[in-house]
């Protein structure tokens, strides 16, 4: 009996050393995450161009003077978003929550390793207003999703400078299997993220506001 | 050589916007293809007759009787697209093809100046599709320029239902300020891929050339590295700045302006790819294991508990 109490003894300190081993795991990777995400944040900044506010629309032909330079995106919505490149990544900008004090950049791709980086495009372009956005649920990442308000706002720079300006409309949970539900609808923006558990996805949308 | 005959009617589309005829109630006759033709320009901006402007036409296409149309040889190497025309198209295609006419110095069919009341008659005309490029001309301090146009001659009269051998034409003008001082200014060029599902066949790389009043300036590379654009800066104001495109294969280019930028359209000719399914895909898993901590942490100190009593039991 003595000896059977001494193994579940040991066993216990195991399961609790595991615990405690996995939290200082977490803890360490989000510290990690929080670090890499401030220096390519700060490098990538540097890339881009002074931003100017982004447009809604091109003004009408007869009112359109000669000598002015429109962006890109207004005169090509469907191009490809354009992409800086740190250390063979490629970035596509900055995305800002200021009511989480939260600036990150946000890769091109989509990839397991990429997600450990920084946030990732996962569909959409930011020129045809349905761009959806993912990223670990690292606390420096969107791990305070979750504590978004309905009007909060959320800004995204693209490499050349372009600001594009939302608003937080709506918090939404939604299941791992609904890919084509995550990128479909009048969303504007779309952020989403693990939940605490994993099992389901907290997501944000937003609608497009005019730059202040 | 191309035949096609859905041109015609939007020929005359263009048409409309110059001279104000309407097609609705056209009932004309088959085309007399030896007659011969005239083209009148009125060119007058607000008002006022602008004298000594010179006027080239280019022959873009032969007419038939039965109103079929063959395109010129040297235009048809051009890759610009004639199918599928709109009303709206016409003057892209006018844009388009005025960039490698003045490039490649054709010579044109006929030519001529405008008289003191703004008045051009070009006689001796072949029935037939034409391109028509003003050149710039000043009066006192201001530029004027005419939009390039494309217009087919006969052109149908509403009034009467009948083949118009002698049109009037009233070409759209731009005016711009002579500066006291050469001003600068800047040209950029955006290229546009219209090729969804057909990405892999975009060539990496893309030569443009900057034309100054038709001839080659310069000639830049674009490829995905510069965004598929460039930028000309410190261009004298006082010449016509243009851009065209080398020509690639399997796309047809349209060239439109906004602003400073000249956007150069690629469409892809060929077949697209079938269209894949989507992909099922779940979405990424993007979360910290958390879960597991208070599972494990609880379970050891219940196991740690269990494994306490049990020794306290067997103690006694």
């Amino acid at each position: 009996m003595k000896k059977r109490g001494t193994v579940l003894f040991i066993i216990g300190l195991i399961l609790i050393a595991a615990g405690i081993a996995l939290a200082c795991f977490n803890l360490v990777t989000d510290a990690r995450a929080e670090a890499v995400g401030k220096t390519i944040a700060k490098h990538l900044m540097q890339q881009i161009p002074p931003t100017v506010p982004a447009l809604d629309d091109l003004p009408q032909s007869s009112d359109m003077p000669e000598e002015v330079e429109y962006p890109d995106y207004l005169l090509d919505p469907m191009r490809d978003m354009p992409t800086v490149e740190l250390d063979g990544i490629a970035y596509v900008g900055l995305v800002r929550i200021p009511s989480q004090e939260l600036e990150l950049s946000v890769l091109a791709e989509c990839t397991a390793d990429n997600l450990k980086v920084a946030p990732c495009r996962f569909s959409g372009s930011v020129y045809l207003d349905n761009m959806v956005i993912c990223a670990h649920n690292y606390s420096s990442h969107f791990g305070k999703m979750i504590n978004l308000r309905i009007g909060d706002a959320v800004t995204f720079t693209d490499v050349e400078g372009n600001v594009f300006c939302y608003s937080v409309l709506e918090l939404e949970t939604v299941q791992p299997d609904q890919q084509e539900y995550m990128q479909t609808g009048d969303w504007d923006l779309t952020l989403f993220t693990c939940t605490w558990g994993g099992a389901s996805r907290v997501t944000v949308r937003c609608e497009r506001v005019p730059n202040e | 050589m191309k035949k096609w005959t859905k041109l015609f009617f939007t020929a005359l589309s263009a048409l409309l916007l110059l001279n104000s005829l309407s097609l609705q109630s056209f009932a004309a006759d088959k085309i007399d293809t030896a007659q011969e033709a005239s083209l009148t320009i009125c060119y007058v901006h607000e008002e006022q007759p602008l004298s000594d402007a010179e006027f080239n036409l280019y022959r873009v296409a032969d007419v038939s009787a039965d109103v079929q149309f063959t395109v010129d040889e040297a235009i048809a190497s051009y890759p610009v697209d004639f199918e599928n025309m709109d009303e709206d198209r016409w003057a892209v295609l006018a844009n388009t093809l005025q960039g490698y006419v003045e490039k490649d110095a054709l010579m044109p069919s006929a030519s001529g100046k405008t008289d003191t009341a703004g008045r051009l008659v070009i006689q001796n005309l072949k029935p037939g599709l034409y391109l028509v490029l003003g050149t710039r001309v000043t009066v006192g301090i201001s530029v004027y320029s005419a939009v390039p146009f494309l217009i087919c001659i006969p052109s149908a009269d509403n009034s009467t239902g009948e083949w118009n051998y002698d049109p009037v034409a009233y070409p759209k003008t731009t005016v711009n300020e002579v500066p006291p001082v050469p001003e600068k200014t800047t040209v950029k060029v955006l290229m546009i891929w219209n090729d969804k599902g057909s990405e892999s066949k975009r060539p990496a790389q893309i030569s443009v050339q900057l034309l100054c009043d038709g001839e080659p300036y310069s000639t830049v590379t674009l490829s995905k590295e510069n965004h598929w654009s460039y930028i000309w800066n410190d261009l004298d104001k006082d010449h016509s700045w243009n851009v065209i495109e080398i020509a690639i294969e399997n796309y047809k280019v349209e060239q439109t302006k906004d602003g400073i930028t000249f956007c150069l359209t690629n469409t892809y000719t060929g077949t697209p790819p079938a269209k894949p399914d989507p992909p099922h895909n779940p979405l990424p898993q993007t979360g910290l294991l958390w879960w597991p901590v208070p599972a494990l942490v609880g379970a050891g100190i219940m196991v740690v508990v269990i494994a306490l009593v049990l020794r306290k039991r067997s103690v006694k």
